[in-house]
Formats: C-alpha cells, structure tokens, sequence
C-alpha cells in the first residue's frame, strides 16, 4: 500500500529489492542506502490525512506484476529521449526540479514529442518546506546521486494483460463572461498580451479589474481544462510570473474564485475502489483548500507542480492499472 | 471483442472538428494536438483520423468506454 512509512521501514523495504518511489525531506532522504527507488523533497502528505511530516517518507510500490523497471536521470542532453526510453506497455514516473532547465525544457518541449501519448507518463516537481525553504532535491538511489539540476524517471514495464490510465481531477472553472486572453509567444513570465483581442500589459489588466490570481488560467485541451497557476506579480516590472508556461496559439480564460476550497474539494473529490498506483495532488490545492487533517483523493505526495503526459498545475493527478 | 469503429465513420471527423469529445484526459490531449496540426496545416483530416485510429488501436481496452460513448456500436 501507498503510504507513509519510518525511516527504518523505509530502509527495510529499500534493502527487500522492490522498486519504489519515494517522497520526503531531504534530512531523510540522505539517510536512505542505495537500491531500487528513485525520490525527491517534499514534506506534504496525503495519507489517511493531510499533514506535513519531517519524520516519515512517502512510498509508491511499483504494480507487484511489473516485468521490468530501468531507472534513468535526465539532464539537459538525454530529456526529450524519455519518450523513446519507454516500455512498450508501461508507464513512466518522472520527477523533476522545479525551475531548472530540465522542468523549463520538459514544459516547452513535451508536448511536442511525436510518441508522447503512447504511454503515460505521470509524475511531478519536487518540493521544499515552505517554513524552512531549501533548494527541491532529486534523488537516483540506484546509483546514490543527488542532484537539483536534473530529472529522475522510473519506466515501468506492464504485462499485456495490464494497461496504465492516466487521468486528472480539476476543480478549477473558467470564470462566466472572463475576456479569452491570448499570447504572443511561450513563456512562464508574461508583461503584454492580448485581451479579447486587444494588446493590455496583464499586470495592470489584474489590478484594475481586481482579479483574484489564487484560481489559474485555464485552457480547453479537447475537453481537458489545463491550469496555468500564478506564481507571483513583479508590480515594479509589470511582469506576471507563471508556474507554467502560457503558449502562443492558445485561449486562456480567468478562474472562478472558489469561495469555499475546503468544500468545493469535498464536493468533487474523486472516490477510488482501490488505490490507484500513483496518485500526487499541488500544494496549492493543499494550501488554498486547506487539505490539513482531511483526506482527499489517494495517498500520495503534495507536490509542486504535476506531470500528466504534459506539465500540469493545481491538479490532483493519478496513474491506476487495468486488469483484463 | 475490443475493435474500433470503421475508418469510413463521421464521428472520426466530428472529433477532429471538435463537435465530439472524449471523456478521458490522453484521448483529449491527443485530439488536441492533431486539431492544432491541422490548423496549421501541418497534417490533413486524413491523417489525424489515421492516428487517432492507430492510437486507439494500441489502448482500444482502455479507451473501450470512450469509444462506446462516441460511436454506441459498429
């Protein structure tokens, strides 16, 4: 099971042979001895609750009937193989450092990948604690390296009577009459754009239009609504900063702020038969939705950004497995 | 039997022009993309049918339901 785990149990299913992922503060992750688990920082849990935890780690058991597992880290040179590196028949978890440029290279360029939705890749941006922040840190425990530069994958390879799903729950709702925004080129930070079609510096259209930026921007993906979250807003260089990239060629509408986080979670929280393999949900909705002391969703890890084939935000993702 | 619904159906097409969704996230994400292609001309309608069949035909267990929502029977 998917769950919360001491130090010592972690080791102990570290030196069993399984291969596992596993989230946790980098006080403990330091700890752990070489084997068959790939990791990365973050200190927010869900387990039976919500919680921030400095003295357990977080372990994802890989399908007990996978074939076979190869652990690859990703720099700048080998990213955009992930694709080709796959399993036939799998899927791939992939983790990465938040603002490096394997996280800003796999944001532009993966959706661009020809093969990209042949198999899932899920996964997510590691974290810090934001009361004592550090630098996001990956982990290849195979080999025992650390890095903050560079990305960490575990392909999983299924029998052919297992199939991966992917699939995401977002809460989030274009605001009713939002104006379409567009933009001029791919980027996380953004000065001009245009509304319904005329040229506005975004940073002033928000301030003089009062507009909440907790809920994201969001765009229509054949049906997918995909998140753009706000990072911050440098008034003294009229520049909005995004925690993913915005695309030229897109439509974007405002979010509708959500009175009640912790409600409108309830409300649409997914309810699961069985764990699903994986499951990671954003610190955002952790800390808006004020998930503390509740539970949501699946265990898994509270994350600072998501992967779900592309890069993804505000977004509970998970992986489950099919059985024919 | 899992099978996917002949090449020849409208509903392949309705997809592309986006009258038709899918329900789950890499068959939306997939569409998607082949929508912009063909914007931009970098691909035809023909074409994107073809991959969406070749896609389907890969995770035609999986996708069984979305097909089923679309096309009901073939």
């Amino acid at each position: 099971m998917n769950k919360l785990h001491t130090l010592k149990e972690t080791i102990e299913i570290i030196n069993s042979g399984q291969f596992i992922s596993i989230a946790g503060d980098h006080t403990l992750l330091e700890k752990l001895p070489k084997g068959n688990w790939i990791g990365a920082t973050t200190p927010y849990f869900m387990d039976d609750k919500g919680q921030q935890n400095l003295e357990k780690l977080f372990i994802n058991k890989v399908h007990h009937k996978a074939l076979k597992c190869n652990i690859v880290t990703y720099g700048e040179d080998n990213l955009l193989d992930i694709a080709n590196d796959r399993f036939d028949n799998g899927y791939t978890l992939l983790i990465l450092p938040p603002f490096s440029k394997v996280h800003l290279d796999y944001a532009f360029k993966a959706s661009q990948l020809s093969n990209l939705y042949d198999t899932p890749i899920v996964g997510w941006m590691a974290g810090t604690n934001l009361d004592n922040p550090s630098a996001p840190k990956i982990f290849n425990g195979f080999t025992g390296e650390c890095y903050e530069d560079k990305g960490i994958a575990m392909h999983v390879e299924l029998p052919v009577t297992l199939t991966a799903t992917l699939e995401i729950i977002n809460i989030q709702k274009e605001k009713k009459n939002s104006p379409t925004v567009e933009f001029l080129k791919n980027d996380f930070s953004v000065t001009d754009c245009l509304i319904d079609g005329n040229k506005h510096n975004l940073s002033d259209y928000i301030f003089s239009n009062n507009i909440d930026i907790k809920p994201p921007l969001i765009s229509d993906y054949a049906g997918a609504k995909i998140n753009v979250s706000f990072k911050n807003i440098d008034n003294e260089n009229k520049i909005v900063h995004f925690y993913a990239p915005v695309f030229e060629n897109r439509k974007y509408y405002f979010g509708s702020p959500i009175e009640n986080y912790a409600s409108e979670f309830e409300n649409n929280a997914p309810v699961f038969e069985s764990n699903p393999e994986f499951c990671c949900n954003c610190i955002l909705n952790y800390l808006y939705g004020e998930l503390e002391n509740k539970f949501l969703g699946a265990p898994g890890p509270i994350t600072f950004g998501e992967i779900g084939y592309i890069l993804l935000n505000q977004t509970l993702t998970y992986l489950t497995i099919i059985e024919e | 039997m899992n099978t996917l619904p002949p090449i020849e159906r409208e509903e392949w097409k309705k997809i592309l022009s986006g009258k038709i969704r899918f329900t789950s996230f890499a068959p939306r994400l997939m569409v998607d993309r082949l929508k912009k292609r063909i914007e931009k001309g970098e691909i035809s309608v023909e074409n994107g049918i073809d991959e969406m069949m070749l896609f389907f035909k890969k995770y035609n267990k999986a996708y069984q339901k979305d097909l089923k929502l679309i096309f009901k029977s073939w």
